[in-house]
């Protein structure tokens, strides 16, 4: 369980180890998260990830992008329903960590502690 | 009135009893084919007896509680074929005529064969106004249904179908799309063909951080045909009549809206005007500016509606029966009116939603307003429900 601790932790966006995504700027970040824009950098086609951890996906709203979870839920509805975007698939923190460590083009967030061994490509 | 409910109250229940999933959808085949669902479920009534407000399904608000006008539930199935291709068809189920209906609002294939272009093929909603997509997703929208003197009480034609390009623009201040539909539409109905073709709207949307503008300009050349059509154009098409009451003609709608969304506040603006060549069908303008306030899971919000009929000239050239049929279709389209809502929205769990609005709305005199029949005084509405989006 990471959710207990996290309120006193940051929150890092990781891609894996050998990723070639590079550094993500606040407003690409907001861009491809929020589906803005479809997920494409560096010539290759990239998969965002959220958290199952509702704790751990409140801290990365608020801290990226100034969204409650009741606020995405409205706004994802309006994208899904109009044909504009899906949100992020949803997985548990250690299915998060093997996703990243055997995919190149899979992004997550995590926290700083969980982080190790992985590619910080943006910080808060 | 639990028989009129019972279908989406139904589906209401089947979410909550634990089927609902976790995340945002029901994700059939992984990766691939992916079930959403929303819908509404309320009550609503007016403070006066002698007035109703009735959409296009013959569903009407009056002084007595009643569920049908708002009452809906949608389905949407999208298939991923590929990274590039997908198949979406969403359906919408609600009341008219005393039977349960299921229309076909968005059919359609998606090709996106770069990051910032893709291609829709087949029907949609048309998206003349700011939330017209979403519309009948009352969950995304902070009010029970959208401002009626924006939205009237419901669009005739609401889908369309054809093609829809999208291109997000290069820029890095900002994120930019630019789109563009051309689409048709056409109805028989008593013995009358209505015809819109072709639709052709270009729509510029611009977000940055919590603010997003948009900005939407659209023809609609409108056929009207059919043997009474006929009969009434040449009643009304003389030499000494004072307009052009062409059945024929081109409509061109405007939208210019405005969001902003933090985590404390919600702002909404959108004015829209609607002009046509031709007096035999009604101009418009309107306006519509929400403020709201988040505390937590509740978000009250206060809302100031305008609509003002432009084409409203009575016709004095015509004489007998011609001149009382023109000015009662001028007449009729005397819809000016404003109001004053305050309602208060309450995630009550994740995907429902549970809605109280009070809407306070003054017509000016000869006007009727949003309603069948011109008010004596001013009317409340007040409106009740519940929203969900799984």
């Amino acid at each position: 369980m990471v959710s207990w601790t996290v309120q006193a932790q940051e929150i890092v966006v990781v891609a894996g180890p050998n990723s070639r995504i590079g550094s993500l700027s606040g407003e690409e970040l907001e861009r491809l998260y929020l589906g803005h824009a479809s997920a494409d950098r560096v010539g290759q086609r990239v998969t965002f990830y959220d958290l199952e951890d509702s704790v751990v996906r409140e801290k990365f709203y608020l801290s990226a992008f100034s969204l409650s979870l009741i606020q995405l839920r409205a706004y994802w509805a309006k994208l899904v329903f109009t044909g504009r975007g899906r949100p992020p698939k949803q997985l548990s923190t250690e299915a998060l960590i093997a996703r990243l460590q055997s995919d190149d083009h899979a992004v997550g967030y995590l926290p700083t502690d969980m982080a190790e061994g992985l590619t910080i490509i943006h910080q808060f | 009135m639990k028989l009129m409910a019972r279908p989406y109250l139904l589906s209401l229940l089947i979410l909550l009893s634990g089927l609902a999933p976790p995340a945002a959808a029901w994700e059939l085949v992984a990766d691939r084919l992916f079930l959403n669902t929303y819908g509404t479920l309320g009550q609503a009534k007016l403070d006066r007896d002698n007035v109703e407000v009735r959409n296009g399904r013959e569903q009407s608000i009056d002084d007595e509680l009643r569920g049908s006008f708002d009452n809906r539930a949608g389905l949407q199935l999208d298939y991923r074929i590929n990274s590039d291709w997908s198949v979406t068809w969403q359906g919408l189920m609600f009341k008219e005529d005393g039977s349960y209906e299921l229309d076909t609002k968005w059919a359609y294939v998606r090709y996106r064969p770069t990051a910032w272009f893709s291609i829709r093929l087949g029907r949609f909603v048309t998206p003349f106004y700011q939330i017209s997509e979403q519309r009948y997703v009352g969950y995304s929208q902070p009010w029970v249904r959208p401002p009626l003197e924006v939205y009237g009480s419901e669009n005739d034609f609401d889908y369309s179908d054809g093609l829809w390009l999208s291109w997000t623009l290069p820029f890095t201040i900002a994120s930019a799309t630019l789109e563009m539909f051309v689409s048709h539409y056409e109805k028989d109905s008593s013995g009358v063909s209505f015809e819109i073709s072709p639709i052709v709207g270009v729509v510029l949307g611009i977000s940055k951080g919590n603010v997003a503008m948009r900005l939407m300009a659209a023809q609609l050349p409108i056929e009207l045909d059919g043997p009474r059509v006929a009969n009434l154009e040449g009643l009304l098409q003389q030499p000494s009549a004072q307009h052009d009451y062409r059945f024929d003609a081109d409509f061109y709608f405007y939208n210019i809206g405005f969001q902003y969304n933090d985590l404390r506040w919600l702002m909404l603006f959108e004015y829209i005007q609607n002009r046509v060549n031709g007096h035999l069908y009604p101009e418009a303008e309107a306006f519509t500016l929400t403020a709201g306030h988040y505390f937590g899971e509740l978000m009250p919000y206060l809302t100031y509606s305008k609509r003002s009929a432009l084409n409203t000239e009575p016709e004095s050239g015509l004489m007998g029966e011609a001149n009382i049929i023109a000015n009662a279709l001028i007449t009729r389209r005397k819809t000016g009116q404003t109001s004053l809502s305050f309602g208060v929205r309450w995630d009550v769990i994740p995907g429902v939603a549970l809605k109280g609005q009070w809407d306070h709305v003054r017509t000016k005199s000869g006007s009727r307003g949003i309603f069948e029949m011109e008010p004596d005084g001013h009317v409340n509405l007040m409106t009740v429900v519940v929203d969900w989006a799984f």
